[in-house]
């Protein structure tokens, strides 16, 4: 078992950041990885291996635990994914090894953090070359949030639905169904009646007036160690739900933290 | 069956759509002229165009891809490595140093396929390009950086080992890479006749504004240029570089449809209000189709492509995505443009070519709402039949010289106030005829000089007038010809077929040949309106009409007027071409889509109107108009005829009289036999009124299509003695698709009971043997049980003659 993880900083949306590419296929510019969309794609402009996006944060630099990529096709194309991070150009010092992602959709890789670096490379690679240009809706780096609690019981870990619409005829018969594809909505809750330890507040409001408050979608896994909840999904707060920043320095060891969500993507049921 | 058909027969399924917005875009570098260095660059004209000996150039060989052009050249190579053909391109010399160049040029087989190399060379050295060429026109591209020392730059088609020995080539380019680029970079084909090599008018990208630099740059939209007289439109005979940039959008609530394609999911909803047709009006009513998108920040760069090839673009990104595409593309409007609106699922292995093309629609109207969202209002491509005809001149438009009776051209005062005259796909004849009247005189319009403006090329003395002489300053209008020139023309014309003028019509009112089913309609034609003329000899028959249109007129009345007369139903199909049927018997080969209560329609979705309003007893028809009368009331006629449903009129019966009149000022006067099939078909359709079912059916029925027919069979549909009264055969007149994913069909009762005379094909068995569908052609009735009339041991029905 292990410990929910929420996926929110992303050091490319950092000021001054500028992210290019190793190839570009027209219109597709490697700066849409940023954007927090999915839909707006950076392809790559050749499907020679390697093909690779780069991020020079300027002088200040920031550091990365973790990628979470958002709509890619990596697994479609069997590609396998090395991540560099470097004090300079070409980045040449391996932060993560090569792995081989679990998901187009929404995919995460956790790794130690190298500390500090101005120069980071997302590289993709394929033996012979890949079948298809690469392209990422969403690259996110940087620091993760770990959560010191599970998640409460009363939260559904499958958290799926599917709208769907099947009429039937004026006989009496099932005619089809219509689906419209899997929507995950519900609330999370942290600790259980015991409540969040108060050593997380501070990380969690960053991330609620960061991110989540904001409407801006932002990654989960549950449990990163158990294979049926280790996958990642792209979230964000509805619109008509809110939640309230936590109080710091009360009386209060310990609160209950409830983050209403949906997803802010639809993936075919 | 297509990835569509599978994913549509499934039972579940996740239905996508994506919807298309092409607007009018500049394909010029913005601020960047860019030279093109070779002249006659259509035809490849020798001697501007230097063979080798063992080449062969044939000259007009064939039609090129641009439509009307017929000076396409053929090149026969007869030794490889050796034989080829280059352009005189000297016009570049001296200024090739450290410089890049694009060649291009179009090419075809007669048959088959094969490769055929480009070549680039300056004088220090060259580079060779193999491109693989087939039947189908294409245009290849290369490119070349010379060196610090070179000063010549040449390209050539030549034929290599391992090469065809022969080839179709038209349209060659060389244009000078801005900026020094060392890659192809390729702008709209342009014409440059002999001796234009490096004019300014045969610039590849045109911009001559002054960089205004970053955010004050244009959008390479018209309402943003800062060189509207450079504007390019590109060709629309190119696949790209056609003037037309596109934005895609899919529905909010689905998955996105495409992987690895940029599709935004801005679709909250659509609503439809789609075409209906409407018989007793001979209207078909036109589509309108509200489409409703988010709003969300722009993209961050709005001009990617164009940063892409290294063009120069505004980088700001700011603001909301519609609140900048109304300003940046206020000509949204602009019929070149379209609205798509595709339907498909979301499946592996789905490509945008997969999906089904439901609507090609012209934008009408753009809402920003309060609540952050945009409206889009479309509407369908018969839209254009509102514009009217002929072009109306102004009266200062007049001749500008005197005229004698032979001169092959007239010079006006304004060319551009005429319609312009067409050369049809391969540029052998024209899809429409444009008439001028000067004096008592009429004149066909063939064309515009290409050299002395406001010149137009013309053949004299047509549709029964004689050439003449005219003054300088002479009045001229525009008339619209409906009818057969003869062959010798200035005798009297013949009458044409309405449907075949109804094609030229629509094509001169703007659309273009791929968006009419000319197929489908010639179909209906020689099934159920034959005719037949000799311009030779001057003879003519069957259904025939004959009409000069003087006064503006939209097109769409003059098309309502002869939809009246023959009971012709028109639309726009979803293969998105405009089509028809002539109301008449479904025809053995129309498949008739079975719907059941059982089967199809969704429970508490099925009503029918019995539409009694609709009812007539008698059918008027007056043609021929008399000199001088305006046509309003039958009397302007020299000729009515009025068939009566007397049963129907009897008291014991409806005990009314409801009269249809139709007037027309189409019919010549030998129109008695159309006359009286229309008026009896009129009655039959309509003496007892024109039911409609509407009903909801699951998407799985989407097959049906509007105008379809089919066989319907419902228990609200039922006999005296309360069996269901089926199957009818009815035509879809309306298919609405409805936000949930059902679509609503209007049905229409063709009220046609009996069975109709159509020949079968040969082999086909003995009545008694044949299925239900070898019985929708006609067998010969024969005596059984002493009874006449009947047909086959069962004594079925017999045929009757349409």
């Amino acid at each position: 078992m292990a410990l929910p993880i929420i996926s929110w900083r992303n050091f490319g949306r950092n000021a001054g950041a500028v992210i290019t590419s190793s190839s570009t296929a027209a219109g597709a510019a490697a700066a849409n990885v940023k954007d927090l969309r999915s839909f707006t794609l950076w392809i790559a402009g050749s499907t020679t291996s390697p093909q690779s996006l780069d991020f020079d944060l300027g002088a200040g630099g920031d550091n990365a635990d973790h990628l979470l990529m958002v709509n890619m096709n990596a697994v479609a194309l069997g590609a396998q994914i090395k991540i560099y991070a470097d004090t300079s150009f070409p980045p040449t010092a391996v932060a993560q090894g090569l792995y081989t992602p679990v998901s187009d959709a929404v995919d995460y890789k956790g790794f130690t953090a190298p500390g500090v670096k101005r120069y980071w490379r997302v590289e993709f690679q394929k033996g012979g070359g890949f079948s298809a240009a690469p392209y990422v809706g969403v690259c996110q780096l940087g620091l993760q949030t770990n959560m010191s609690e599970y998640v409460a019981p009363s939260v559904d870990p499958y958290m799926a639905d599917i709208d769907a619409m099947s009429p039937k005829s004026i006989g009496g018969h099932f005619l089809g169904a219509l689906l419209r594809g899997t929507k995950r909505r519900g609330t999370l809750s942290f600790g259980g009646d015991v409540g969040v330890v108060r050593s997380d507040f501070t990380e969690i409001n960053l991330w609620l007036k960061n991110r989540a408050r904001r409407r801006e979608p932002w990654g989960l896994v549950l449990d990163s160690a158990d294979s049926d909840f280790s996958a990642a999904r792209w979230l964000k707060v509805p619109d008509d739900q809110d939640t309230p920043l936590m109080p710091v320095g009360g009386s209060y060891g310990r609160f209950l933290l409830s983050v209403p969500f949906e997803e802010a993507m639809m993936e075919a049921p | 069956m297509t990835l569509y058909d599978s994913q549509l027969a499934e039972v579940s399924r996740v239905r996508q759509e994506i919807v298309t917005i092409g607007v009018r875009y500049c394909e010029n570098w913005y601020s960047v002229p860019v030279d093109q260095g070779l002249e006659s660059t259509d035809d490849l004209f020798v001697p501007d165009w230097t063979p080798t000996a063992g080449t062969t150039v044939t000259a007009s060989y064939a039609a090129g891809p641009r439509p009307g052009s017929t000076n396409a050249t053929k090149l026969a190579f007869a030794v490889a490595g050796t034989d080829h053909i280059n352009p005189f391109a000297g016009s570049f010399n001296g200024q090739t140093a450290n410089q890049a160049f694009t060649f291009t040029v179009f090419l075809r087989t007669d048959s088959g396929s094969g490769t055929v190399t480009l070549r680039l060379a300056t004088g220090s050295g060259s580079v060779d390009k193999q491109v693989t060429v087939t039947t189908t026109w294409t245009r290849f591209q290369m490119h070349f950086k010379a060196g610090g020392a070179d000063a010549t730059i040449t390209p050539s088609i030549r034929r290599e080992a391992g090469d065809l020995a022969a080839v179709v080539a038209w349209g060659a380019n060389l244009s000078k890479n801005p900026g020094a680029v060392d890659a192809d970079v390729v702008f709209p084909y342009v014409t440059a006749p002999h001796g234009k090599a490096l004019d300014p008018s045969v610039r590849v990208s045109k911009c001559t504004a002054a960089d205004a630099g970053d955010g004050k740059r244009c959008y390479y939209s018209f309402p943003t240029c800062q060189d509207p007289a450079h504007f390019n439109s590109g060709n629309s005979f190119e696949q790209t570089l056609n003037g037309i940039r596109e934005y895609k959008f899919c529905r909010s609530d689905a998955p996105l449809p495409l992987p690895g394609v940029e599709v935004w999911p801005l679709l909250e909803s659509m609503d439809y209000s789609p075409q209906e047709i409407v018989p007793d009006q001979a209207f078909t009513r036109n589509e309108r189709t509200n489409v409703v998108f988010l709003d969300m920040d722009a993209p961050v760069v709005w001009d990617p492509q164009k940063q892409a090839q290294g063009a120069l673009i505004n980088t700001a990104s700011a603001g909301r995505f519609w609140r900048r595409f109304v300003p940046i593309f206020k000509n949204y409007a602009n019929p070149d443009g379209y609205v798509m609106v595709k339907q498909g699922f979301v499946a592996a292995g789905y490509t945008e070519a997969l999906y089904s093309l439901r609507r090609k629609l012209v934008a009408a109207n753009i809402v920003l709402g309060a609540d952050n969202r945009a409206t889009l209002t479309c509407a369908d491509r018969l839209h254009l039949l509102r514009s009217k005809v002929p072009a109306k001149l102004s009266d200062t438009n007049v001749l500008q010289a005197d005229m004698t009776n032979s001169q092959t051209y007239m010079d006006v005062t304004n060319a551009n106030e005429f319609t312009p005259a067409a050369l049809n796909a391969t540029g052998s004849s024209p899809d429409y005829v444009v008439t001028a009247m000067i004096d008592t005189e009429e004149v066909n319009i063939t064309g515009l000089d290409p050299v002395v403006a406001n010149r137009l090329i013309i053949t004299r003395g047509r549709w029964g007038t004689t050439a003449a002489t005219h003054a300088k300053a002479t009045a001229i209008s525009e008339v619209w010809e409906c009818g057969t020139e003869r062959s010798t023309p200035n005798l009297t014309p013949l009458g044409k077929n309405p449907i075949t003028f109804l094609i030229e019509g629509m094509m001169r009112a703007g659309l273009a040949a791929t968006e009419i089913d000319s197929a489908g309609l010639a179909s209906e034609r020689d099934t159920w309106l034959r005719s037949a003329v000799d311009p030779v000899a001057g003879t003519s028959s069957g259904v025939l009409f004959r009409r000069t249109i003087t006064q503006q007129t939209d097109y769409e009345t003059l098309f309502q007027e002869i939809r009246e007369i023959t009971l012709l139903f028109m639309w726009i199909n979803e293969a998105q071409q405009v089509t028809g049927k002539l109301f008449a018997p479904a025809r053995p080969t129309d498949v008739l889509y079975e719907l059941t209560d059982g089967a199809n329609f969704v429970k508490d979705s099925l009503s029918v109107d019995d539409q009694d309003q609709f009812r007539i007893t008698q059918v008027l028809v007056a043609w021929s108009l008399k000199v001088g009368a305006d046509g309003s009331k039958p009397e302007d006629f020299a000729y009515n005829r009025t068939r009566v449903a007397g049963d129907e009129e009897s008291t014991g019966y409806y005990n009314q009289h409801r009269v249809k009149a139709i007037l027309s000022q189409w019919l010549p006067v030998a129109s008695g036999p159309i006359v009286d099939s229309t008026s009896q078909h009129y009655l039959d359709r309509f003496k007892h009124g024109a039911r409609l079912v509407t009903a909801t059916v699951e998407i799985k029925d989407d097959v049906v299509q509007l105008g379809a027919f089919v066989n319907v069979t419902t228990s609200t549909i039922a006999t005296a003695a309360g069996a269901p009264d089926g199957p009818r055969i009815m035509q879809v007149v309306k298919k609405t698709p409805q936000p949930n994913g059902n679509i609503e069909l209007k049905m229409l009762d063709t009220g046609i009971f009996k069975r109709y005379w159509f020949w079968a094909p040969s082999g086909t068995p003995a009545y008694d043997s044949q299925t239900p569908a070898q019985r929708r052609y006609a067998s010969w009735a024969t005596r059984v049980s002493a009874i006449r009339g009947i047909v086959g041991a069962q004594g079925d029905d017999a045929y009757y003659w349409w």
